[in-house]
């Protein structure tokens, strides 16, 4: 669909308000000097002008911390056998509306397409799942980028097909570009007037590299490769991993009910391989023992295994990991060293 | 059907294999498995958690599963804490375990080291369920004192349709049978060029006797180890178990050929 639609930059709140109405819609939102992707409550908090968010579209699908199920189990006597049952409320049905991720990046809807590979092929999560259901994303198209973005190699800048709407900002206006019936739905409920597409062209300051920086990563280079001068300087705060929009390592386990004794929640909790628990097996080996082997492993898990595993990256080049590394750790600048 | 939920079952029946090492019973409740030896299930303790075991039973026995669990963090001190009629969960059978069609009218060498043993007693008793299925089968296993060999009991039953080398590295003075490491054994073996084995014990072990097989003429994708790692969600999802070059302990494995993954990161990341 090549058709467009022009309105004015004022009426964006009344856009949220309409994908409000069927949606639980998520948006970047300023919030102590810093742009989150959150909840929407008040339309007129929603921004288009950013950067880029601290969160990122994963924490949306796999919360930090999450309620998977509640369980009780015991034993009891049937037919004169004794036999176990465990009771189990499900929550992954939970949700009243679908959900909407809108003014989000191209990467970052690339993201979610990664995370598609993983949760929604067999066997699917649930929890996954209902969440992806219907959901709507509608992508703002990415101009300026800064030093730390490097979607170029992976084109990552150009949204992918099946988001359902492509807004770019163009003077007093938005322009906003369906991409699905759903997405020209909505735009038709406002008072829009036709318009041509907007150009795709990649963010101006983002790095220019070429894909062959990545292609050429191989296992036996990853593994040989010496970045521990850079790794030393990490200070395990994990921000790397908890930014990262493609991240979904995570850890399963059972919490107590406060307010039912002997009933247990199933939690799941997002994991990162920058701890040492991540790698650590049932005879106290740990697998990833130092700072450098759990970069090599996240690089890694991103080029190499993704690749060999879903026949993709694991990267969309967002450059929050470099961003918010307090450390200073520039991700590409690793890469490049074990090129060497 | 949730995957992230599991199947109740009741403990029936506890054995202690060694001062650390107990072998447990549980029957499910009002469900069956199908599974194959190498396969691993989920065993929830209500309220502790969740932790992989292999699955050890005769592969015939479809109502109940017989897992052996060493005590060694929170969920396997709980399993020993358990009594008989006590209930648990389990999801499973999990993982892909040995390619058995592929080992028939094979030859077959087994070698177990520790606890390894339980992750391949299930491939045994295929053997001594149906003697015919491999044209020879040879098990060798190692602890280091006779006070760790698990499953004493039923090693006049292994014998009836294997060959079992039972080997202590480090026996006392009064010990009768063999010596040594695993590989001193194996070293004295031959092997045929369609000779399958498979593999479990800890990581250093499980290299050293890769190795060793490669060296005495067995082909590497013929070689199956079996192997572990911190595996959560069971499924493929979590990536806590993923290996070089790209593969899910839980979902692709836990069996896996030296084809598949290289000698070399059988220990190491």
């Amino acid at each position: 669909m090549s058709i467009a639609y022009r309105i004015p930059r004022e009426k964006l709140s009344e856009l949220v308000e309409v994908l409000m109405e069927n949606y639980l819609v998520y948006a970047p939102v300023e919030k102590a000097g810093n742009f989150i992707l959150s909840d929407v409550e008040d339309p007129a908090e929603v921004t288009l002008e950013y950067i880029r968010t601290i969160n990122s579209v994963d924490s949306i699908l796999l919360p930090p911390k999450e309620y998977l199920f509640k369980y009780r189990a015991g034993t009891m006597s049937f037919a004169g056998k004794l036999t176990a049952y465990i009771d189990v409320e499900d929550y992954s049905e939970k949700r009243e509306k679908p959900l909407c991720l809108f003014g989000i990046h191209p990467c970052e809807a690339h993201a979610i397409k990664y995370l598609d590979k993983v949760f929604s092929t067999e066997p699917k999560d649930p929890y996954y799942e209902s969440k992806r259901r219907d959901m709507f994303i509608a992508v703002i198209l990415c101009d300026k980028g800064d030093e730390n973005c490097f979607c170029i190699p992976f084109k990552t800048y150009i949204p992918p097909e099946d988001v359902d709407l492509v807004m770019s900002l163009d003077g007093d206006s938005i322009v906003l570009q369906p991409f699905s019936e759903r997405g020209k739905e909505v735009v038709l409920k406002l008072e829009a007037s036709p318009t041509e597409a907007p150009e795709i062209n990649p963010p101006q300051r983002a790095k220019k590299i070429d894909i062959s920086v990545f292609d050429s990563l191989t296992l036996e280079k990853v593994i040989s490769g010496d970045i521990s001068d850079l790794s030393e300087k990490c200070v395990l705060c994990q921000a790397c991993t908890a930014v990262c929009p493609t991240c979904y390592c995570f850890d399963l386990y059972d919490e107590p009910d406060p307010e039912e004794p002997g009933a247990f929640f199933r939690v799941r909790r997002r994991a990162t391989c920058h701890g040492l628990y991540y790698s650590w097996l049932a005879g106290g080996e740990v697998i990833l023992e130092d700072k450098e082997s759990r970069f090599k492993w996240r690089i890694l898990h991103k080029f190499v295994f993704s690749k060999n595993m879903y026949g993709c990256y694991g990267c969309i080049g967002c450059g929050k990991c470099t961003a918010f590394c307090p450390a200073g750790i520039d991700f590409i600048y690793l890469i490049e060293r074990l090129q060497r | 059907m949730n995957p992230y939920v599991p199947k109740p079952g009741i403990v029936e029946g506890i054995r202690w294999e060694t001062e650390r090492i107990r072998t447990f019973v549980i029957r499910f409740s009002g469900w069956t498995i199908d599974f194959k030896p190498g396969q691993f299930t989920q065993v929830l303790v209500p309220g502790v958690g969740e932790a992989p075991f292999c699955i050890a039973s005769r592969p015939s026995v479809k109502d109940r599963v017989k897992i052996t669990v060493q005590k060694r963090g929170n969920v396997t001190q709980a399993l020993h804490n358990l009594k008989n009629g006590d209930a648990v969960g389990l999801r499973g059978p999990l993982g892909t375990g040995f390619p058995i069609e592929e080992f028939k009218g094979r030859e077959l060498v087994i070698v177990g080291t520790g606890i390894g043993i339980a992750a391949l007693r299930s491939l045994i008793y295929l053997a001594v369920e149906q003697p015919n299925y491999f044209s020879h089968v040879t098990v060798v296993y190692g602890t280091r004192y006779p006070q760790d060999l698990i499953y004493a009991y039923e090693y006049d039953e292994w014998r009836t349709a294997v060959d079992l080398i039972i080997t202590l590295s480090r026996a006392p003075p009064e010990w009768r049978g063999h010596r040594g490491r695993v590989t001193e054994h194996l070293k004295k073996m031959s092997f045929s060029q369609d000779t399958v084995a498979a593999v479990c014990g800890s990581g250093v072990v499980m290299r050293s006797v890769s190795k060793l097989l490669i060296e005495k003429g067995v082909k590497p994708e013929n070689i199956y180890v079996s192997l572990e790692r911190h595996m959560k969600c069971g499924i493929g999802k979590c990536a806590r178990c993923m290996i070089s070059p790209g593969l899910y302990v839980c979902k692709n494995g836990p069996v896996f050929n030296l084809k598949q993954i290289s000698l070399e990161y059988i220990a190491r990341w």
